[in-house]
């Protein structure tokens, strides 16, 4: 035998170069029995002597290269001779997918379970992209849009003002930043029909208001600028969802003629159906007119009318905003006082409003549960890398590269990552529904959020960088495996220690990036909490409203408008079921306003001057309807009429702003004139505070509204004719009242349009959408996060457990008790849990900082909150570790040992 | 009548195992009654393919000689290899028959 002289393990490096080329397959198959069939010859030969041996090894180097080339030449002549590179890595690539989709399938459960890991990763991560696209990434639907701005307006008295006709006015003429300048404002008018009075969503506009917008109609023609001056013929443009529901498509709908709270307007064009502003409901556009109810004249007026306009070509918001504040200053000078001034913005950011931030706050979330995710999948990769070293080791002991090892693992990540690329985009598809249907959008924004063609380009590219980031770990450790000492584990899959250490710190990882989330929506839980329990001033239990219009559009009149509300209220209060019934201007919480300006008395009255309040006309039962506490004085009672002394109920606000300290009954205050005020002499109307209530929550739960103050029904001067709200408190058990209110209404006038039946707490839950919506999502993705967590521990702490059995069983041979075998393996997993709650606790102080703006009565930095969350992931941790850790405690170490000898 | 499945060298393979198993190397060394030249990766390589086909089984023994281990791959036939084994010496035979008697039987 060759004594001195053992055959070598493996081929010399210059073969495994020459192997480097060829298929692994062939390496396995043909070159791999040759190469034992050589060694096997050589080691029989018997000649001894240095000499003898050294020529020995010579001609079994040599032949050891033959047999390499020989299998190149074979991979050539199966190539068909093609040759050429690009065509010859292309083979190598598909001959390594076809070997991964074969490995793959040998392993289906390590598949699904990473596969389904990454799909939710994606999935979730997809969803929450299709609303960021929607919100931060696309254009709006207008040519140029990026020209498209609007503006704040603030009143001299530090209020913001809406869009009246002389600011028009004198913007239009005076600016030079701006190509055209238009305005609309929401409304809802009156349409005369054969069968009776409905209410159509209107949109009245003002100025150029389709040119900046510059979406053309599709028939007829636009509203000129011209038609919204003063005096013009009333014309009316149809949106496309009111053409096809109300006049079912028909192209001869032109010329046709249509009555809107009385007045006759022709129909000149019709909108396509991608057109929409400011969103996609159904809607007329119509010109304002000097009679459609709405202070188009008062400079001081806050009804809702916004600007929007077109920048002038080259020109720049900053331009546009310095031409403004020329413009202001000019006007100042002239008129010789404050006048309105402007904050210039994109069109875009005033559509994108408020969702910018949840939408990026959310984006931040999911990526943290991609990265869970992730991680999981690394941790996987990495177990079946240390299951297959022998396997690999095997491979490159005949010549395979780590080149060719970490390749072809890579591969084969990236069939999962694919995998799980496309299972996650069935899950975003089920999720973009959710969202659409729970997440409240800006409405010109909703429609657009959908999985489209930038989207699956978004999760194309997340799902290949997941397969390379979360593939080229495990595939680098793999393609670095030892081979002889792999091969001499014999196949046991010992766990290195860098693979435990790596794996540790992935599990760290995750419970830190788990804990981040479980504490954001902690956090929005909390708030949720203390929405839902805030004092809004009222009561919206059993409490439902409707908007109530009486047919009176041909001949309307004061007593007939009292009558038909005085008759609805008393059929109302008669009905079994009913606690109490009353009707209103405003309804808190439905997104409606009016303000007024209001002055007290003893100053000079004039009608630009003093402060906003919020104005609400209601009937006598309204406190008790709302269940509004009274703090001083009386409510509203049925001596308040026309003919008696005008008197207002104001709030605990207004009453602490005006009058710090005193009484306020008795006090007079003003905010309208009577009917002899000429602009050179206007007469207020004093009204008496006769009362003194709560401040009810009447824009958003969040904070108190500004001043409120009431005028009664029966004094109400200029809002009869209004639309009002009726709201009906039912005795709990009455069950469903949304019909009967219908029928009773109609009993007393049966075309009267009857719109918009909802509970108060409809509202209510409409104004915590965003914050239901955050902390659902949030919840959601904390939910996900920590069961994705939990696998990674699971999965980790069996591995070390499978790994140290025969430690295990040493330590209990020696007498170690199970419990303390226990204690052991629990005692490893909350020491790598505790140090993911630290940095995730760390994280979360620093993180949930941006969520300042969502929170409600609770601080980013609860203790109660943060104690909880790591309090509960721990335990999500130790519940994740029982199973490896009982099992550990179950080691017979008698057949334990017995295997490792 | 069919083509034969088998071409010769495989033919000639499995006929050497249908008495015994056999080794790589003394497979190659009774394939050189044939004047078959081959290498050692294409001969394991056309033995990879009627293992691929179900035609021959093959496997690794292992021997420790003089403290060092070598491997050698061994064979045997299978129930398939026989069938097919068997279909092929039937056409043979055939064509034989037909070409010494009859000329060549019609397709």
């Amino acid at each position: 035998m060759a004594r001195g002289w053992r055959l070598p393990e493996r081929p010399s490096r210059v073969a495994r170069r020459v192997l480097a080329r060829v298929d692994g397959e062939l390496v396995t198959q043909a070159f791999e029995p040759a190469w034992e069939e050589l060694r096997a010859t050589m080691i029989v030969t018997t000649r001894r002597g240095v000499l003898a041996r050294a020529w020995r090894r010579l001609r079994f180097e040599v032949q050891t290269i033959l047999l390499a080339l020989a299998c190149v030449r074979l991979q050539r002549e199966h190539e068909g001779g093609r040759r050429r590179k690009g065509r010859s890595i292309m083979n190598r690539w598909l001959r390594d997918v076809v070997y991964g989709v074969r490995a793959l399938r040998r392993r289906p459960v390590f598949t699904l379970v990473a596969t389904l890991t990454l799909a939710l990763g994606i999935g979730a991560t997809t969803a929450i992209f299709s609303v960021v696209n929607a919100v931060l990434l696309r254009p709006l639907p207008f040519p140029l849009s990026s020209r498209l701005v609007t503006m704040d307006i603030m009143g001299p008295q530090g209020y913001p003002v809406s869009l009246s006709l002389p600011n028009h006015q004198d913007w239009r003429e005076r600016s030079r930043a701006l190509e055209t300048l238009a305005g609309y404002a929401g409304w809802n008018m009156r349409r005369q029909m054969d069968a009776g009075v409905d209410i159509v969503r209107a949109h009245i506009i003002i100025g150029d208001f389709f040119e900046t917008l510059g979406v053309a109609p599709l028939l007829g023609r636009w509203i000129a600028a011209a038609e919204t001056e003063p005096g013009a013929a009333p014309v009316v443009v149809l949106s496309h969802g009111l053409w096809q529901r109300d006049y079912g498509g028909a192209r001869d709908v032109l010329n046709e003629q249509i009555v809107l709270d009385g007045l006759t307007y022709s129909i000149v064009g019709v909108m396509p159906e991608r057109f929409g502003f400011p969103d996609h409901e159904p809607t007329v556009w119509v010109p304002m007119g000097t009679d459609d109810g709405l202070p188009w004249d008062d400079r001081a007026s806050s009804f809702g009318a916004r600007p929007i306009g077109r920048l002038a070509a080259g020109m720049t918001v900053a331009a546009a905003q310095q031409d403004m504040d020329r413009i202001t200053r000019g006007i100042e000078e002239e008129a010789g006082r404050p006048v309105a001034s402007t904050h210039v913005y994109t069109l875009s950011e005033h559509v994108r409003g408020s969702a910018r931030t949840p939408a990026l706050l959310l984006m931040g979330a999911v990526a943290f549960v991609l990265l869970i995710a992730g991680a999981n999948v690394a941790n996987l990769l990495l177990a079946r890398g240390e299951d297959r070293r022998r396997e690999l080791a095997v491979r490159k002991a005949l010549g395979a590269g780590r080149r060719d090892i970490a390749r072809q693992l890579a591969v084969e990540s990236l069939l999962l990552a694919l995998a799980g690329t496309l299972a996650g985009v069935i899950l975003a598809t089920a999720g973009v529904s959710l969202i659409r249907t729970w997440v409240p959008l800006p409405p010109l924004i909703a429609r657009f959020v959908g999985i489209d063609g930038v989207v699956l380009l978004f999760t194309a590219a997340l799902g290949a960088l997941v397969g390379i980031v979360f593939g080229v770990v495990p595939a680098l450790r793999a393609a670095g495996t030892h081979a002889g000492g792999a091969l001499r584990a014999g196949g046991r899959g010992l766990v290195g220690a860098g693979g435990q250490r790596v794996r540790a710190a992935l599990v760290v990882t995750e419970v830190a990036l788990a804990l981040v989330l479980v504490v954001g929506s902690g956090l929005m839980l909390a708030t949720l909490n203390r929405l839902r329990t805030t004092d809004a001033g009222f009561d919206a239990a059993h409490l439902i409203t409707a908007r109530v219009t009486p047919s009176l559009v041909a001949n309307p009149s004061r007593e007939r408008w009292l009558g038909f509300y005085d008759g609805v209220l008393e059929r109302l209060q008669a009905e079994t079921g009913v606690q109490s019934a009353a009707a209103m201007l405003l309804v808190p919480l439905a997104r409606r306003s009016w303000e007024r300006l209001v002055q007290p008395e003893g100053v000079p009255f004039d009608p630009r001057e003093g402060e906003s309040v919020l104005y609400n006309v209601v009937t006598t039962d309204y406190f008790r309807t709302l269940d509004v506490a009274v703090v001083r004085g009386r409510e509203f009672n049925d001596r308040d009429t026309n003919e008696s002394p005008p008197v207002t109920i104001i709030d605990d606000t207004m009453a602490e702003m005006f009058w710090p300290g005193e009484d306020p009954i008795g006090k007079r205050i003003a905010f309208e004139q009577a009917e002899t005020s000429t602009p050179d002499n206007p007469v207020p109307v004093y009204r008496t505070v006769v009362g003194v209530v709560r401040n009810v929550r009447h824009y958003e739960l969040r904070s108190a509204a500004r001043m409120q103050a009431y005028v009664s029904f029966h004094q109400a001067l200029r809002h009869w004719g209004s639309a009002l709200f009726v709201a009906v408190r039912t005795r709990p058990g009455a069950g469903e009242f949304a019909e009967r209110l219908r029928s009773i209404v109609h009993d007393v006038d049966r075309n009267a349009p009857v719109a918009a039946i909802r509970s108060v707490e409809s509202y209510i839950a409409d104004d915590l959408a965003e914050e239901r919506a955050l902390g659902g999502l949030l919840s959601a993705f904390g939910l996900l996060a920590l069961g994705l967590a939990g696998v990674g521990v699971f999965g980790v702490m069996s591995l070390l457990v499978g790994a140290r059995l025969p430690e295990i069983g040493l330590r209990m041979a020696v007498g170690a008790r199970p419990v303390q075998v226990l204690r052991m393996v629990l005692g490893r997993t909350l020491l790598l849990a505790g140090a993911g709650a630290v940095l995730g606790l760390v994280a979360a102080a620093s993180l949930s900082r941006l969520m300042r703006a969502f929170l409600y009565q609770i601080g980013p930095l609860d203790l109660r909150v943060y104690a909880g969350s790591a309090a509960f992931l721990l335990v999500i941790a130790g519940g994740a570790a029982l199973a490896p850790a009982l099992r550990a405690a179950r080691v017979d170490p008698v057949s334990t040992l017995r295997q490792e000898t | 009548m069919k083509l034969p499945d088998l071409s010769h060298l495989q033919f000639a393979v499995l006929a050497e195992l249908l008495g015994a198993e056999r080794s790589g190397g003394m497979m190659r060394g009774a394939l050189k009654r044939y004047r078959v030249r081959q290498s050692g990766p294409a001969f394991y390589q056309m033995m990879a393919r009627l293992e691929g086909s179900g035609l021959v089984e093959g496997w690794y023994a292992k021997q420790t000689v003089e403290g060092q281990v070598i491997k050698e791959r061994w064979y045997r036939i299978t129930g398939d290899g026989r069938r097919a084994w068997r279909a092929s010496r039937r056409f043979y035979e055939q064509t034989i028959e037909a070409a010494d008697g009859e000329g060549l039987a019609p397709a």
